[in-house]
């Protein structure tokens, strides 16, 4: 049980093009130092694995690709899972591959906790089988670096507020 | 009677595909089970990189059977560069091959066919009614997820594992560690096979070609020579002369045969082949479950798995006792072998084959003196499984005919499901729809 620290998680497929934005992003984490409260994971294509991961933190940025439909990439974006399932609907643009929205659906209908999650959308162009980022896609990685690393301890509003503190982890 | 059906993205298995099936006046018209998504170009991710960054690439292509794809991987390079692993290394290796078996039916069991035995939809209404049900199968998904973090750092995408053993080997620390979380697991297995003792199995019955890997003297999910009760035992490195793939114009995945044959692999084709080498604890629960072997219902490929995840507990406690007992020498237990790189100094062909959870998986790599791979073939167990999938349908269908066509529909979905298919592997695969 990791509930006093806050988990930073990059999800996707390093395999399928930008897919593995969010990954990309934690490795590049796993070469500077970041503070003892923050867990760093490689989350891959975990699957239902997420429940046991998500389940044992109070506080989690979970970091991956979005495809916006249509239109050039806008930035990234922060939002939360309830945004995420809205804006689904709304056919804006959803979270490819691995299925967070069900992973908490489950978690609901277990009546378990759900961490306090903040959704750091890389914009992706490709999700097709390859490995690297476009160039589209990977501009966008020394910014959701920065804004990582520009968090206050614990504090994953200032994330969603657009990350201007320059309190650093 | 004349159906037009088509099961389009069928549901609740992994990834996408349709089953297509024309029936008019009692006969089959048209049957074809398609793979819809386009195949993931993995095999060409890999030609033309050092062969060293080959298990890391291949433990990407699925996060269900990524231990698989590893171990597959090393065992080819290793061929490939003329390296044995230690005796220990192989033992860690089974563990953790136990391991995933065992996520990988209990994900299977309590996710996805669950569901189809209390009749709902889905795992979510599942989680509702019956919550003590669900979380039983994610604390055993827990288990395998611990298992991996101690032995190779990660919950998926074993970063641990690599050409002629481990990056870092676990101490004895880390293994007693295992053995609890091993132990644990045994209640929740028990309860696993009392559930199951009341499965829904429709009567079917279709002989087919069993093939899996053999070992004179275990039950074979690691090493072993390639069987089918009618083919001699093959050396894996010989594997073409066991299965052959063949291009389907309607699949973007290959079909695979043995022989005149098409074949079924994955936890009961092992069993058929291999149920003498069950641990007791495993034939107990075979006979509980109805399971009588050999077996030629594919609907009882769920009730194999869960024979399977027994033996998996069991097994690793077992292999934890000859590591425990075991004189360690050169790739020790607690060595930092800072994944040094092997000596790459011989081109060569290499074929690494183990038993996934859904059946054998064949990587095969050709590399040049430098090392840099030239060629890959990778052979995923659901490609093998999906021309004998449409055997089965062709064969079930006159039997289910006369039944309302959501019992057709579902009966479909059960034997597709059976398999355990996963598509994400190679495409994806199915939603139901009937049309008329």
């Amino acid at each position: 049980m990791n509930k006093d620290k806050l988990l930073v998680i990059g999800l996707g497929n390093l395999l399928m093009g930008d897919d593995g934005a969010g990954i990309h992003i934690v490795h590049e984490l796993q070469r500077r130092q970041l503070p003892d409260h923050v867990d760093l994971i490689d989350g891959g294509t975990a699957g239902v694995g997420l429940v046991d991961i998500l389940s044992s933190y109070r506080r989690v940025i979970v970091i991956d690709a979005i495809a916006d439909n249509g239109g050039d990439p806008s930035g990234i974006r922060l939002f939360s899972p309830d945004d995420l399932i809205l804006r689904e609907g709304e056919g804006d643009y959803s979270i490819h591959d691995v299925e967070l929205t069900s992973i908490l659906s489950l978690m609901k209908s277990l009546d378990m906790e759900i961490p306090d999650i903040t959704i750091m959308g890389i914009p992706a162009v490709t999700f097709t089988p390859g490995i690297g980022l476009s160039e589209g896609c990977r501009r966008f990685i020394p910014e959701g670096i920065d804004l990582i690393m520009k968090m206050r301890q614990g504090d994953t509003k200032n994330l969603k507020d657009g990350g201007n503190s320059h309190d650093c982890l | 009677m004349s159906h037009d059906i088509h099961l389009h993205h069928i549901t609740r298995v992994e990834g996408h595909g349709n089953i297509v099936l024309n029936i008019r006046e009692g006969r089959i018209e048209e049957l074809r089970l398609e793979i819809v998504e386009s195949p993931r170009f993995f095999e060409v991710m890999v030609i033309g990189r050092h062969i060293t960054e080959a298990p890391h690439i291949t433990s990407r292509i699925c996060g269900i059977c990524a231990i698989s794809h590893t171990s597959a991987s090393v065992k080819a390079c290793e061929a490939a560069l003329g390296i044995t692993p230690s005796d220990t290394v192989v033992l860690l290796r089974k563990i953790l091959l136990n391991a995933e078996t065992l996520q990988s039916h209990i994900l299977h069991l309590y996710l996805l066919v669950a569901p189809d035995f209390f009749r709902v939809g889905s795992v979510i209404p599942l989680a509702k009614t019956h919550p003590d049900i669900v979380k039983r199968g994610l604390r055993l998904k827990k288990t395998a997820n611990e298992i991996c973090r101690i032995l190779v750092g990660r919950h998926v995408h074993p970063i641990g594992m690599t050409i002629g053993g481990f990056t870092k080997m676990p101490t004895q620390k880390d293994l007693q560690e295992v053995r609890k979380v091993v132990e644990a697991a045994i209640p929740d297995m028990e309860e696993t096979v009392r559930l199951f003792e009341g499965l829904e199995i429709p009567e079917f019955n279709r002989e087919t070609r069993y093939c899996s890997l053999r070992d004179e003297n275990e039950y074979a999910l690691y090493d072993g020579r390639l069987y089918s009760k009618d083919t001699p035992l093959t050396e894996v490195n010989q594997y073409r002369e066991f299965i052959t793939e063949e291009v389907i114009e309607y699949s973007t995945a290959k079909h695979v045969r043995s022989g005149d044959s098409s074949i079924m692999v994955g936890a009961l084709a092992r069993l058929n082949n291999n149920h003498a080498h069950l641990l007791p604890e495993a034939k107990e629960a075979a006979a509980r479950l109805g399971l009588s072997l050999p077996c030629t219902n594919p609907f009882m490929n769920n009730a194999a798995q869960v024979v399977e995840s027994v033996h998996c507990i069991y097994d690793s406690l077992r292999l934890l006792d000859l590591l425990f007992e075991k004189p360690h020498s050169p790739a020790s237990l607690g060595t930092e072998l800072n994944s040094v790189p092997p000596k790459l100094t011989r081109a060569g062909l290499g074929v690494g084959v183990v038993e996934a959870p859904r059946g054998t998986l064949y990587h095969e790599y050709g590399v040049d003196e430098r090392g840099m791979i030239q060629s890959v073939n990778c052979i995923i167990p659901t490609a093998q499984n999906l021309a004998n999938i449409e055997k089965d349908i062709r064969a079930i269908v006159p039997m289910i005919l006369g039944l309302p066509k959501e019992e057709i529909e579902r009966t479909l979905e059960m034997l597709t499901r059976a398999y355990d298919p996963c598509i994400s592997c190679s495409t994806h695969f199915l939603e139901v729809k009937f049309v008329e």
